[in-house]
């Protein structure tokens, strides 16, 4: 089942998404969408009912990816995993109000995203 | 009375006897500058007068009926802190003079000397002003202390972010070649050493200190970094680490963690050939006057016998020769004793700190 689950992938900088997005197509896993910003994650997130959002915090726009999960988790329960290169105890503390499937740090260890993946869609 | 302002001072003044008073207003519309004085005769007005308004200055009687200077002043600390606080009596004493000063009484005037009034006025206006621009000032300063941090912060985050795309960019090229090992391969080393610079930066910006890395951590977070990323199973390789608490300069950890990243990469490659268990110790001990020594030793398959470690043309032991004894101005060992051993006595103080 793991290996179905619908990814959207929602990372400004364009080397780093394609980095995970080849990443994810290396252990079996396809994206149903990437988008650079929180205002088109909402919009992805209406369209694709992703499984999992894999989300970066520091976006281009108006709005971070915390504030964009909170309004996507406001329409519908969809696992967010967050995937930052912040770290610090404010960001994670607003992040995990959310309840996440998971706060990593960047860069993105594809073993850790399957066995969480795994764990969430058996 | 030299200070020359736009806006009234506004004076209480706390007094029972109208004469006093009238007297002691007199002095006041003397002054060179332009007052608005409110008179309070007992305890309940003063009171009302402090919770009402903002005063610049009070003056207090000593003795009044049912209330004296030292409880007045009480009430002025907890209503109005900044503003000065001037005793003007007749004759008190020195116990009860002295006791007032302690107590934070700003200054004390006698009631016939009241030309010694204005000269009181000024000086505890110009205390004030001088605290208050003192204040300012640190605050300034503090403010600007955080901007600092935040940009160098900011800054460190950026290069952590920056040497990433640049990994990235490689990491995707390479891919083009799935077939070409060497190209693999040497992608795979670039790869560590980017993250092991970058990992420094990460360090920094979330650390308390901007300057200086925790080595015990740095070391242990490098460590399971390269041990994740050759996806080594936990039990697999066991890390023996004792680390003395030192801190360095970005200057001297990046340099440092080049080595050991050097010298890990290098054990997990060949020293435990057909998934064979092994041991890799890492130890770290503070020497005297800024020098280290970092002790690294793997129990696995080692060199051939007749290797000679120094001078080699490969990359890996290059850099761990040049670094440790250019750069960290160290004496470098390496030997075969039962797996890899090196031991590297360097200096940790090569440079001042910048920021």
């Amino acid at each position: 089942m793991a290996k179905n689950i619908k990814i959207l992938l929602v990372e400004d900088e364009v080397v780093t998404a394609m980095l995970v997005t080849m990443q994810l197509k290396r252990i079996g896993y396809e994206l149903v969408e990437h988008v650079t910003t929180g205002e088109d994650a909402i919009v992805s997130a209406r369209k694709n009912a992703p499984d999992i959002i894999l989300m970066d915090i520091r976006l281009a726009g108006d709005m971070d990816g915390i504030e964009a999960a909170k309004v996507i988790q406001s329409e519908k329960r969809v696992s967010i995993l967050f995937l930052t290169s912040y770290d610090d105890q404010v960001t994670r503390m607003r992040a995990e109000k959310l309840k996440p499937l998971a706060y990593l740090i960047k860069p993105l260890d594809v073993d850790i995203f399957a066995k969480i993946a795994e764990a969430s869609f058996p | 009375m030299t200070i020359q302002d736009s806006q009234p001072l506004r004076i209480l003044h706390l007094e029972d006897s109208p004469r006093d008073a009238e007297l002691i207003r007199e002095r006041l519309l003397a002054l060179d500058q332009l007052t608005q004085l409110d008179l309070a005769t007992n305890e309940s007005t003063f009171t009302a007068f402090l919770e009402e308004r903002q005063y610049d200055l009070i003056l207090c009687d000593y003795h009044l009926p049912s209330y004296d200077a030292p409880r007045a002043l009480r009430v002025v600390q907890a209503l109005s802190p900044n503003s000065p606080f001037i005793c003007i009596s007749g004759a008190i004493g020195e116990e009860k003079a002295v006791e007032l000063l302690k107590l934070g009484t700003t200054d004390y005037v006698l009631k016939d000397k009241l030309d010694k009034l204005p000269l009181a006025i000024s000086r505890a206006l110009a205390e004030v002003k001088e605290r208050q621009m003192r204040r300012e000032a640190e605050q300034n300063l503090l403010q600007s202390l955080r901007e600092k941090e935040t940009l160098l912060r900011e800054l460190y985050h950026r290069t952590k972010n920056t040497m990433e795309v640049i990994r990235g960019l490689l990491v995707i090229r390479a891919a083009e070649f799935p077939d070409n090992t060497e190209l693999q391969q040497l992608v795979s080393d670039t790869e560590h050493r980017i993250q092991t610079i970058g990992l420094v930066h990460q360090m920094l910006y979330r650390a308390k200190d901007l300057s200086l890395i925790s080595i015990p951590e740095y070391v242990r977070e490098l460590a399971s970094l390269i041990l994740r990323s050759f996806s080594i199973d936990h039990d697999r390789i066991n890390l023996e680490l004792q680390l003395d608490e030192q801190s360095f300069l970005l200057d001297t950890a990046i340099p440092f963690g080049l080595i050991l990243n050097e010298l890990m990469c290098n054990s997990l490659k060949h020293a435990f050939p057909d998934k064979r268990r092994g041991i890799i110790s890492i130890s770290l001990s503070k020497g005297e006057a800024g020098r280290s020594t970092l002790t690294y030793s793997d129990n696995g398959v080692g060199a051939a016998e007749d290797f000679v470690f120094r001078n080699q043309t490969t990359l890996g032991l290059k850099l761990i020769y040049s670094i440790g004894e250019q750069q960290l101005r160290g004496k470098v060992h390496m030997e075969n004793a039962n797996g890899i051993h090196c031991s590297i006595e360097f200096s940790n103080q090569l440079y001042q700190a910048r920021v």
